[in-house]
């Protein structure tokens, strides 16, 4: 039986007469962090806005499991642009640009937010007293918005995002902007989100971080959906080379080339002052390069081994792209 | 409810914690009160200087002395044309001789309306000494004519007295022909009776006669003596004598020659009596004849009397000289032309603050970062729609408040009737409506204030405000009736300056009603149409990115600027041109620039990073466009 809590089937959309997305279609399982990555203008904002139902899709359909919808469990799913002012209440949603008013405190906006979405004032005391402190925004509840600096404007976003507590949390580019220390805050509190059972559907254009955080991801490319899986599957199926990078002294790399000839070893290149060796197996290929380049009379100088990654494979679809 | 109190709360603090917006709400009327209150206070004449070189004729000194008491006066013994120039003063009156005498008033266009006040003052003068002259004339007139009132009242006594005469007269000959008629009669009566009665009596007396002379007789023969009885003997004879006679013929013939004479007189008499009647009947139509006359007096006499009476009005010299006096009685009981255009001034003030008001906080709501979070919340349109309207007219309300403590301590005018509420409330209704559809029609600021700046000339210039209906082309004024501005503003005045009730407004009330439920629906489509451009938008960003975004830098060095990866110079300049200024001044500000940093970083353009810095938006798209 599928676990899924949201699904797009074969959606379309075309907006300003370009067909943004054609017939992508997701399944996202409840309670886990599912990643959507893609190049630039892919069409990942675009699927964001369709899940939440800020779009309409020309053609498809998004549909949530009915038993995230408080009070509606006789059917199974629920069409999400059909029946907004019912599934609205289901979604918390944070864009890459912190969306609030800046000229009201960390509080009132909290506050306001949470009137918008139905809550009792008891209910927002509460969740936000608890949100101020998992966002770690107690000490600047009476702070207006814009003097918060970047990363607090970011966390409170997302309290911002989850006052009403959401079944399925949707963040677009959550760490733009951010330096490494608070893309890592935030990623650590979204899993501790994540961890209270909110799904949580995020995109990113740090493919590192999205690695280590989603339990599944999505990419789109082109307007399409080309994979969901696991992001080592997904490494799997787009990469299946490993590339090592050498720099030797005094670096003639003609004759180190000649040298690197073995079975297993694909390929050799020169970049810049580097050369790159492709291979299939790196633990394999390795004691090879090393004895090749000692043979060559080369002093060894760096070397490093580019296993696969996201980064690897977005690199890939944007060069098939050009 | 919650949610709407929540949306209020939430546009008062953002409203207030705005300094230049609180400036604008707190400060807006008041400095709109204070300058229509500069406008509508009549500055006096006694400011404007003006030149005069005057020649000597007659009175000229006095029209000089009149534009001294009227305007500061400054004399020049040539032309004081070249001081108009250079706008030492602000016209110049010269007067020389001449028949008739001249005034030339030279003037700047722009001051033309002085040359009027100049003319008044000058014609004023003219038409003292016009005054004085037609007064003279007048008097003269008034004496001829009281002179020949006298003459004819004089005259009408006359004829009263002539009238009386002639009634006298007239009753004179009616007495006359009656005693005549009653003469003939008494001579007719007399006739035959009175002759039968005296010949009776002459019967009569001859016996008593001759019984008298018997009884003498008598007497004396059975008195008498000797002596006695020879007197009676002759007594005897005597009435023996007398007796025969009158027994045989003298008697009578006296009583025949009385017959005679009686008869004849009847005869006379009878002549006497056809004469009376043929006098009396003379006299009838004598008297008659005479009513002729006597209608004639009487007629001429009442005519006398009536032109006499008219001659007798109370005709003043001022009656002649000013045969017409204008009076100008206002409909309203208020004497103040300001208190008169009160009501169209606070119209004004509502549909200026209201418009401006409205569409500003729907733009800066539609350019907060927060407009897309709204969108994610329960709540429906119509809240926000709600929400936006309760809040000006909560605004406005509280500045109409300002207003009518200060009409009601100054103007003695009460805006707290409850058709003139009504009335403010249906006017601002329609007016916050149509500044909510500018704000939902139009993105940035300067659309929402060029718009809203355009649609009130519009509705002021398509008004009877600036111009009298009376002047503006038939076509026009069918347009000026269907203005809401004018409609809204007449109904205000109606229930303001001539108290009209609810029943009197009621159809105006219903016609702006029915335009604020047109524009509430238009708000609802325009609405729903924002939205959807607001995401197309988007995904023309996304679009730019997509195409624009060229790899001529590294990656991992594109600039972030919220949803935009700027990967180029040229996509850094279509990025600038479709950001809000709002979203600018998130990456670029006095203290920090992330733009000019970056192309310091990336490209090592010290000249153009500096150049960048301290830019606007537009600035540095213009800065980019001279470096591209």
């Amino acid at each position: 039986m599928s676990k899924d809590i949201i699904r797009a089937e074969s959606v379309v959309k075309i907006l300003g007469g370009n067909v943004v997305l054609y017939d992508a279609s997701v399944e996202i399982e409840k309670g886990e962090i599912f990643g959507v990555i893609g190049p630039s203008g892919s069409g990942k904002t675009t699927l964001l806005r369709l899940l939440i139902g800020f779009f309409k899709p020309e053609k498809g359909d998004v549909l949530l499991r009915s038993t995230a919808i408080k009070g509606r469990q006789h059917e199974l799913y629920t069409s999400v642009p059909n029946n907004l002012d019912v599934v609205k209440n289901v979604f918390g949603f944070a864009s890459q640009i912190p969306s609030m008013y800046m000229n009201l405190t960390v509080e009132e906006n909290l506050a306001y937010f949470g009137h918008l979405h139905g809550l009792s004032i008891e209910e927002i005391n509460k969740t936000g007293g608890i949100l101020l402190k998992l966002m770690e925004l107690e000490d600047s509840k009476e702070t207006l918005a814009k003097n918060l600096s970047g990363g607090m404007q970011r966390r409170l976003d997302l309290a911002c995002a989850i006052i009403h507590k959401p079944k399925i949390l949707i963040l677009d580019e959550p760490t733009a902007d951010l330096d490494p220390f608070l893309r890592t805050h935030i990623w650590d509190i979204i899993r501790k989100i994540n961890e209270q059972g909110t799904t949580i559907i995020v995109s990113s254009h740090i493919l590192s971080d999205v690695e280590q955080i989603c339990d599944r991801v999505c990419i789109v490319h082109k307007g399409k959906t080309i994979a969901t899986d696991t992001p080592e599957n997904i490494k799997k199926r787009f990469i299946d080379t490993e590339h090592i990078r050498v720099q030797t002294y005094p670096g003639k790399y003609k004759k180190l080339k000649k040298a690197l000839s073995h079975k297993t070893i694909e390929e050799v290149h020169e970049e810049g002052q580097e050369l790159v060796i492709t291979t299939k197996n790196a633990e394999k290929a390795l004691p090879h390069v090393i004895k090749a380049i000692a043979g060559a009379k080369e002093s060894l100088t760096s070397i490093a081994v580019d296993r696969s990654s996201l980064d690897r494979v977005f690199m890939q679809l944007a060069e098939e792209d050009q | 409810m919650s949610k709407l109190h929540a949306i209020i709360t939430k546009e008062f603090k953002l409203l207030f914690r705005s300094k230049s917006s609180t400036l604008a709400v707190l400060l807006g009327p008041l400095i709109l009160v204070l300058m229509v209150g500069l406008v509508f206070t009549n500055a006096t004449d006694q400011e404007l200087v003006i030149g005069v070189t005057a020649e000597y004729f007659p009175n000229s000194q006095e029209y000089v002395q009149s534009l001294e008491e009227a305007f500061r006066v400054v004399h020049y013994e040539e032309s004081c044309e070249e001081d108009v120039r250079r706008s030492v003063i602000v016209s110049c009156v010269s007067l020389t001789t001449g028949t008739p005498p001249r005034a030339t008033i030279y003037v700047d266009p722009s001051n033309v309306n002085v040359v009027y006040a100049v003319i008044d003052q000058i014609t004023g003068q003219l038409e003292t000494q016009t005054g004085t002259l037609r007064e003279g004339l007048a008097d003269n007139l008034l004496t001829t004519v009281s002179l020949t009132r006298n003459s004819i009242i004089t005259e009408q006594e006359r004829l009263t007295a002539a009238h009386l005469l002639f009634e006298q007269q007239q009753d004179r000959m009616r007495t006359l022909a009656t005693d005549i008629e009653g003469i003939r009669v008494d001579v007719q009566t007399v006739s035959a009776q009175e002759l039968t009665r005296a010949e009776e009596d002459s019967v009569g007396l001859r016996g008593d006669y001759q019984e008298l002379l018997g009884q003498v007789l008598r007497s004396y023969r059975q008195n008498a003596d000797n002596t006695s009885r020879e007197a009676v003997a002759f007594f005897e004879d005597e009435y023996e004598t007398l007796n025969d006679r009158a027994n045989q013929s003298r008697a009578e013939d006296v009583f025949l020659s009385i017959t005679q004479s009686m008869q004849s007189i009847q005869e006379q008499q009878s002549q006497a009596a056809t004469s009376a009647q043929a006098i009396s009947e003379q006299a009838r139509q004598i008297s008659h004849a005479m009513n002729v006359p006597i209608q004639e007096v009487n007629q001429t006499a009442v005519a006398l009397q009536t032109a006499g009476a008219q001659l007798a009005l109370n005709i003043t010299q001022t009656d002649l000289t000013r045969p017409l006096e204008p009076v100008i009685e206002p409909v309203t009981s208020q004497e103040d032309d300001f208190a008169f255009m009160f009501p169209y001034f606070i119209m004004l003030i509502i549909m200026f603050t209201t418009l401006l008001m409205a569409s500003t906080i729907i733009v800066r709501e539609k350019n907060s970062s927060a407009y897309f979070r709204n969108f994610a919340t329960p709540t429906p349109e119509w809240v926000f729609v709600l929400a936006t309207y309760l809040t000006t007219l909560i605004v406005v309300a509280a500045q109409l408040v300002i207003i009518a403590l200060a009409a009601t301590l100054f103007l003695s005018f009460s805006l707290f009737s409850l058709t003139t509420l009504i009335t403010l409330l249906v006017g601002i209704t329609f007016f916050t409506l149509l500044g909510m559809l500018i704000g939902y029609s139009f993105k940035g600021y300067e659309g929402v204030m060029l718009a809203s700046i355009a649609i009130s000339a519009l509705l002021l210039f398509v008004s009877d405000l600036v111009l009298p209906a009376s002047t503006i082309p038939g076509a026009v004024q069918t347009l000026i009736q269907a203005n809401p501005l004018v409609l809204a503003a007449n109904l205000l005045n109606a229930s303001i300056v001539f108290g009209f009730g609810l029943t009197e407004t009621a159809a105006g009330i219903f016609v702006l009603v029915l335009y604020s439920v047109i524009m509430f629906a238009l708000i609802m489509i325009v609405q729903r149409v924002a939205r959807i451009r607001f995401f197309e938008v988007a995904s023309a960003h996304e679009h730019i990115n997509r195409f624009l975004g060229q790899q001529d830098i590294v990656s991992g060095k594109e600039l972030v600027l919220g949803e935009w990866n700027v990967t180029s110079k040229e996509h850094l300049q279509q990025v600038l041109s479709l950001m809000t200024d709002d979203e600018y001044e998130r990456y670029a500000t006095h203290s920090y620039n992330l733009i000019a940093d970056w192309v310091l970083d990336v490209y090592k353009d010290e000249r153009l990073a500096r150049e960048l810095r301290n830019k606007s938006r537009k600035g540095a798209i213009e800065v980019l466009q001279k470096y591209s």
